[in-house]
C-alpha cells in the first residue's frame, strides 16, 4: 500500500507528464506526502508551496473527497494507501494545452497568423 | 511609407514589450517605426507585471516576470522573441527560511550597468531588492536591504508593499537607489550592504506627518544615465526632482492639471526632459477631464507642456501605471504606453504626436521599448 498524489494537468510539465505519483517512502501527513513529492520533483512542489512551505492561495489540497483545509491542513493525516488530489481552485484559469502536453501556450492566437503576426500601419503625420 | 536603409544603424530592429493581464505582446519594427509586427500573447494566461530587455555582451534577451494565479511567480527569458523561454524549473527568485517571507510578485527587473554584463536585479512585493551574479541563473535576496531596521515599519501601498524601481549608477556601480510603496526613497552607495531613506523635502499627504524620514508612497523614480545624480519622481500626489541622488528633493509640479499620477519616463538622449502622464486624484484614477495627454518638460521640471496630438481628447477615461511609460533610444525617440484599457499608444517624434498602435489588448501593466542591435545603454 502507499499514497498516491494525483496532480492537475497544468503541473504535468514538472512531472514528466505524469498524472499521478506514488508515494516511497511511509507518510503519515499531507506535509509528509509533499515532502517526499519534493525529493523527487522539487520543480513540481515549489508551485504548490511557497518557501514558508505554506499552500498557495489557490491551490486545493483533497484527501479523497475531503479539502485538507477542514482535516488540518497540511498536517491531515493520512492513511498509507490514501490518495492525495492537488487541485487548482476555481479562482482562477490556467490556458488550456494543445495536443497533450507541457502547458504551451497556443501561440498563434490574437496577433499571429501564419507568417508571425499582424502588421499595423502607423501612417504619416 | 518608408524603409530603413541598410546601413546598420538603420537596420537595428525598434522593439516594445507589452506586459499585460493575461500574457506579453511584443511589437516590432525598424527605426522608421511606421510599420510594426504584434505577436502574442506570450506565456499566455499569465500576469506580467515586468518586462526588461537586456542587450549587453551582445546578448538579445527578453525578460519576463510570469505570475500564474494559482502557481505563483517565476522569471522567464527569451532569447527568441518568444519562440522559446527558459523552462520555468525551480523558482530561484525567493526569500530564504529564515526570512520568514514569501514571494507574491515580481515588479521590475533591471539590468546592471555594461560594465557588469552578469549582473541583474529584480525588485519583488513583499519589499525587496534580488540580485543575480551570474546573468539570471541564481538570484539572492540583498541583504541589508532585507534586514533593515524600518521594514517592520513599512506599509503596503494599494498594489501591495512592493519594490518598483531600481536606479544604477552606470558611474559607480555600487550606488543604487529603490523606491519602494510605501517607503520611499532608499540608496545604498556601498553595493547593498547599507541603505539609508533618501525623501527629504517629499510629501506623504495620508500620514500625520507630511515630511516623515520613510513611508512615503513613491509611485516612480527616473533618471538619464548622462547625469544618474538627478532624479525625477512621481509621488503618490507630488513631483520631484533631486540633484544630488536623492539627498534633497524640490517640488516641480509648475503646470501640471494634477501632480498625481504614476507613469513617468527619461527622454533617452536629454537628460532635461521627462515625460509623465497625469492622473486626476487618487481617488478617482482616471486623466484630467477625461484627455488623454502626455506632459513633456524639457527643462528639467521648471514648466510642463501637454502633449496631445492624435489622443483622444474627449470622454477618455483612461489611466496608466508606474512601468507603462516607456521610451526607445532611436533619434527622434520613440515614446510609448498602455493604458489600463488595453490601449498601446506610440509616438515617433519625441512626443509631439501619437497613434494608436493596438487597441483591446488586455489591461496593460507595463510597457518597456529597446532598440536591438544597437548598443547597450551604459
Amino acid at each position: 500500500m502507499a499514497v498516491t498524489i494525483l496532480l492537475p494537468r497544468a503541473l504535468l510539465p514538472y512531472a514528466e507528464g505524469n498524472a499521478e505519483w506514488v508515494c516511497d517512502v511511509s507518510c503519515t501527513t499531507v506535509r509528509d506526502a509533499l515532502a517526499a513529492l519534493a525529493a523527487h520533483r522539487p520543480a513540481l512542489v515549489d508551485r504548490i508551496l511557497n518557501e514558508r512551505g505554506e499552500l498557495r492561495p489557490h491551490v486545493n489540497v483533497f484527501v479523497g473527497d475531503e479539502d485538507i483545509r477542514y482535516l488540518g491542513g497540511l498536517a491531515a493525516r493520512i492513511d498509507d494507501d490514501a490518495t492525495v488530489a492537488i487541485v487548482p481552485a476555481v479562482s482562477g484559469g490556467v490556458a488550456r494545452p494543445r495536443r497533450g502536453s507541457c502547458g504551451q501556450a497556443r501561440r498563434r492566437a490574437v496577433y499571429a497568423p501564419p507568417g508571425g503576426g499582424r502588421h499595423v500601419d502607423f501612417p504619416s503625420t | 511609407m518608408t524603409r530603413a536603409g541598410t546601413n546598420a544603424a538603420a537596420a537595428a530592429e525598434t522593439v516594445v514589450l507589452v506586459g499585460t493581464t493575461k500574457g506579453a505582446f511584443f511589437l516590432r519594427s525598424d527605426a522608421e517605426r511606421d510599420r510594426w509586427r504584434i505577436d502574442g500573447p506570450h506565456l499566455r494566461g499569465e500576469t506580467v507585471y515586468a518586462m526588461a530587455y537586456d542587450g549587453r555582451a551582445g546578448r538579445r534577451r527578453i525578460w519576463a516576470s510570469s505570475h500564474s494565479f494559482h502557481w505563483g511567480t517565476v522569471l522567464r527569458m527569451t532569447e527568441s522573441f518568444g519562440e522559446r523561454w527558459t523552462p520555468p524549473d525551480r523558482y530561484e527568485v525567493k526569500f530564504p527560511a529564515e526570512s520568514g517571507l514569501a514571494l507574491e510578485q515580481i515588479w521590475q527587473i533591471a539590468p546592471g550597468p555594461a560594465s557588469e554584463p552578469d549582473l541583474l536585479y529584480c525588485g519583488v512585493q513583499p519589499a525587496a531588492l534580488f540580485e543575480s551574479r551570474d546573468g539570471g541563473e541564481s538570484w539572492r535576496p540583498v541583504e541589508g536591504l532585507l534586514g533593515h531596521e524600518h521594514r517592520p515599519r513599512w506599509q503596503p501601498g494599494g498594489g501591495g508593499l512592493c519594490l518598483h524601481t531600481i536606479l544604477v549608477d552606470p558611474t559607480e556601480p555600487r550606488r543604487i537607489a529603490v523606491a519602494i510603496s510605501t517607503a520611499g526613497v532608499y540608496r545604498s552607495d556601498d553595493g547593498g550592504a547599507t541603505w539609508r531613506p533618501r525623501n527629504s523635502g517629499v510629501r506623504a499627504e495620508f500620514l500625520p506627518d507630511k515630511h516623515p524620514e520613510f513611508g512615503q508612497c513613491v509611485h516612480k523614480v527616473v533618471h538619464h544615465p548622462s547625469r544618474p545624480g538627478r532624479l525625477f519622481l512621481q509621488n503618490h500626489w507630488g513631483l520631484y526632482r533631486s540633484d544630488d541622488w536623492g539627498d534633497s528633493w524640490h517640488d516641480i509640479a509648475n503646470g501640471v492639471p494634477s501632480d498625481f499620477g504614476f507613469s513617468m519616463v527619461m527622454h533617452p538622449h536629454d537628460p532635461e526632459t521627462v515625460y509623465i502622464i497625469p492622473l486626476e486624484s487618487d481617488g478617482f484614477r482616471v486623466v484630467p477631464e477625461a484627455k488623454l495627454r502626455v506632459y513633456r518638460t524639457r527643462d528639467a521640471g521648471a514648466s510642463w507642456e501637454p502633449l496631445s496630438r492624435g489622443l483622444p481628447q474627449r470622454d477618455a477615461y483612461e489611466s496608466t501605471l508606474r512601468d507603462a511609460l516607456a521610451a526607445d533610444t532611436n533619434d527622434p525617440a520613440g515614446i510609448y504606453f498602455g493604458t489600463r484599457s488595453g490601449k498601446l499608444f506610440a509616438s515617433r517624434d519625441n512626443g509631439d504626436s501619437w497613434r494608436c498602435l493596438a487597441d483591446g489588448l488586455p489591461p496593460i501593466l507595463c510597457v518597456k521599448a529597446a532598440v536591438v542591435g544597437a548598443p547597450a545603454a551604459a
